[in-house]
């Protein structure tokens, strides 16, 4: 356990508001070591930004309540820190990517300004502002811009070019862990590669853990280690991407997910999407989150949430592995 | 051929390497109307900064009864007034009190209401209900009538105006700093700010602030216009100016007594405020169009 970066533990968070209340994450139990890749798999909804919003502690203040669990990171409690200690883990230890680079950056700062904010921020090391500087200037060539337009504006830049200046911001300070909130859904196919492969390669000379929130599988299974899918703010698989992408036991909704990809060596007419949507989150079902779009659904399902089953390294929280060889049911 | 491609390289240079401010001035310069105004506006604040110059302040208050109510002529430029006192010299001399009026309580305004509106903006919760409420009470009042009863608390004498009229006009101005900020606080790059481990008052002024630049600048000019109109109403009706002072407003009241029979006592004036404030307003216009983003080449 203490090899770990980062470890998540029986994580619930909710939305309180006067009307109602948003059970957005679910108990979810995960853990990252140095250098790993973790993937987060799930619809839109899932929960997926809530977690990397709790990891950080940005959850909105007025509504967002963390109503159970624990994380560690590096041998620290991040959810019982002061807010001032907080403040000089984000940035410097863990950082975030966003989802959309057009309004992640600031239109009235240059670019230079912006990456060198963090730098500044978080100066441990007495750096002078030439040091910064030339830092500015050495992650811009790393994310392949020339380091000549750094006093350009954000409007200056393309979509593509944006999202690079966004992953210099983050990895300006060389955090040891980099959140990837669906880096790449605003730009198109091309660019998509160009930032997937930079942000690997970037990981790997750095040494930088990552937890890479998607729902594209095709990513996941270019830059990950462990993957988990996220279904209705709950993990309901988890394992290695061989347990993942090679194995032939799935939880129904990841089977759900593939038969979702268009697949280019048969020949198909149409997708199959899963049926229905996600439950509502304000009102979860009683037994398993996944039943009323189960096509595997038992009687079971609706009336008991499901154990989780584990299988070496993989993880699935169904009752169809009720019993199953191979599968042993997990102590809850 | 040649020499177009140079051209373009040229420009694309010079783009690229230009501020937002330079961008915002190289789009105002487009309007013309907008620059007119501007020179209007430079004209007389020159006019009040060297109003000594112009004419000594003496002659604006030296009596001259054989000249009372005279017509404009060469050496009395706009007339004389009741008293016989050069109008020319009066209204030179009241630009420098109007104009001080209008542009210091804007100019107190744009701190008082930028630092309320940012903070309750941003912070939000129970802070922005309790001073929003606050200010609620004040905008339920009319303004000149609160203003009136502010120099009646206060006392006469251009400080007390001031202050007064500060007061009157601050909670619009918070409100709209307000409504920009909440709408900048929502942006990505806010959020990514923090996630950067910026403090609150960091963001705040380096992120918020910056980005409410425009509507701030095109509110305090459209304040300022409105300013010049509500010293003058404040003057006209005998509130704040100590007579013999010239000021526009306190002109106009003086004149209006001779309406009938030296109509240009008011005229002059009269036509100082209208420039004046319509002035401020065209230029307040100018820079919205300029500030505006979506016109951004």
């Amino acid at each position: 356990m203490t090899d770990h970066l980062i470890s998540i533990q029986n994580l619930s968070v909710e939305y309180r508001s006067d009307i109602e209340t948003v059970y957005a994450v679910n108990n979810i139990t995960f853990s990252l070591k140095k250098g790993e890749t973790f993937g987060l798999v799930g619809e839109t909804g899932a929960g997926k930004t809530t977690t990397a919003l709790t990891i950080m502690r940005l959850l909105p203040e007025q509504t967002g309540r963390i109503t159970g669990g624990s994380i560690d990171f590096d041998g620290r409690s991040l959810l019982d820190l002061p807010e001032s200690e907080m403040r000089s883990i984000r940035g410097e230890q863990i950082s975030m990517i966003f989802q959309d680079p057009m309004t992640s950056l600031n239109p009235v700062m240059s670019v230079e300004e912006q990456i060198a904010e963090a730098m500044e921020l978080h100066n441990r090391d007495n750096k002078t502002p030439e040091d910064i500087r030339k830092r500015v200037d050495e992650v811009l060539l790393m994310v392949g811009i020339p380091p000549s337009r750094k006093h350009d504006y954000p409007h200056q830049f393309s979509g593509g070019m944006k999202q690079r200046v966004v992953i210099a911001m983050a990895l300006a300070c060389e955090p040891q862990l980099l959140i990837a909130d669906e880096p790449t859904t605003a730009l198109d196919v091309t660019i998509q590669a160009q930032v997937i492969s930079m942000i690997r390669k970037l990981r790997d000379r750095l040494g930088t853990a990552m937890i890479m929130i998607t729902h594209d599988l095709g990513i996941v299974a270019q830059t990950c280690d462990n993957v988990a899918v996220m279904y209705a703010g709950e993990i309901i698989e988890m394992g290695t991407a061989e347990d993942i992408y090679l194995s032939s036991d799935h939880h129904p909704y990841t089977t759900g997910l593939f038969g979702s990809i268009p697949n280019l060596r048969s020949k198909t007419s149409r997708l199959t999407p899963i049926a229905g949507l996600m439950p509502d989150p304000t009102h979860l079902p009683e037994g398993c989150n996944f039943s009323p779009r189960c096509p595997l659904k038992m009687e079971i399902c609706d009336r008991q949430p499901p154990c989780i089953y584990r299988n070496g390294t993989h993880l699935i929280s169904c009752h169809l592995f009720e019993g199953r060889e191979n599968w042993r049911k997990e102590e809850a | 051929m040649n020499s177009s491609t140079t051209r373009i390289t040229v420009d694309a240079a010079i783009f690229k390497k230009e501020s937002r401010w330079k961008e915002v001035w190289r789009r105002l310069k487009k309007d013309r109307l907008a620059m007119f105004a501007l020179a209007v506006i430079s004209v007389l604040i020159l006019i009040a900064v060297f109003a000594d110059l112009i004419v000594p302040y003496e002659t604006a208050l030296k009596m001259n009864l054989r000249q009372k109510l005279a017509l404009p002529s060469a050496t009395h430029w706009f007339g004389c007034d009741g008293y016989g006192r050069d109008l020319f010299a009066r209204c030179i001399h009241g630009a420098r009190v109007s104009l001080t009026i209008a542009f210091s309580t804007a100019f107190a305004t744009l701190v008082v209401g930028s630092m309320i509106g940012a903070l309750v903006g941003y912070v939000g919760g129970k802070l922005d209900d309790l001073v929003m409420r606050a200010l609620d009470i004040f905008s339920a009042i009319p303004s000149i009538l609160f203003a009136m009863a502010m120099v009646a608390a206060l006392g006469s004498g251009i400080v007390n105006i001031c202050i007064a009229i500060a007061l009157t006009n601050i909670p619009g101005f918070v409100r709209i700093v307000r409504s920009s900020v909440l709408n900048i606080a929502e942006q990505e790059y806010i959020e990514a700010a923090r996630a950067g481990g910026t403090s609150t008052l960091r963001i705040l002024i380096k992120h918020v602030l910056p980005n409410a630049v425009g509507t701030i600048i095109v509110q305090t000019t459209a304040n300022v216009a409105s300013m010049i109109l509500i010293a003058a109403t404040l003057s006209f009706l005998g509130l704040g100016i100590n007579p013999p002072q010239p000021e526009w407003g306190a002109l106009v009241s003086e004149g209006k007594e001779f309406l009938r029979t030296a109509p240009h006592l008011i005229l002059f004036p009269g036509v100082m405020i209208c420039v004046a404030s319509f002035s401020m307003s065209i230029l307040g216009d100018g820079l919205r169009d300029a500030l505006d983003p979506r016109l951004r080449t």
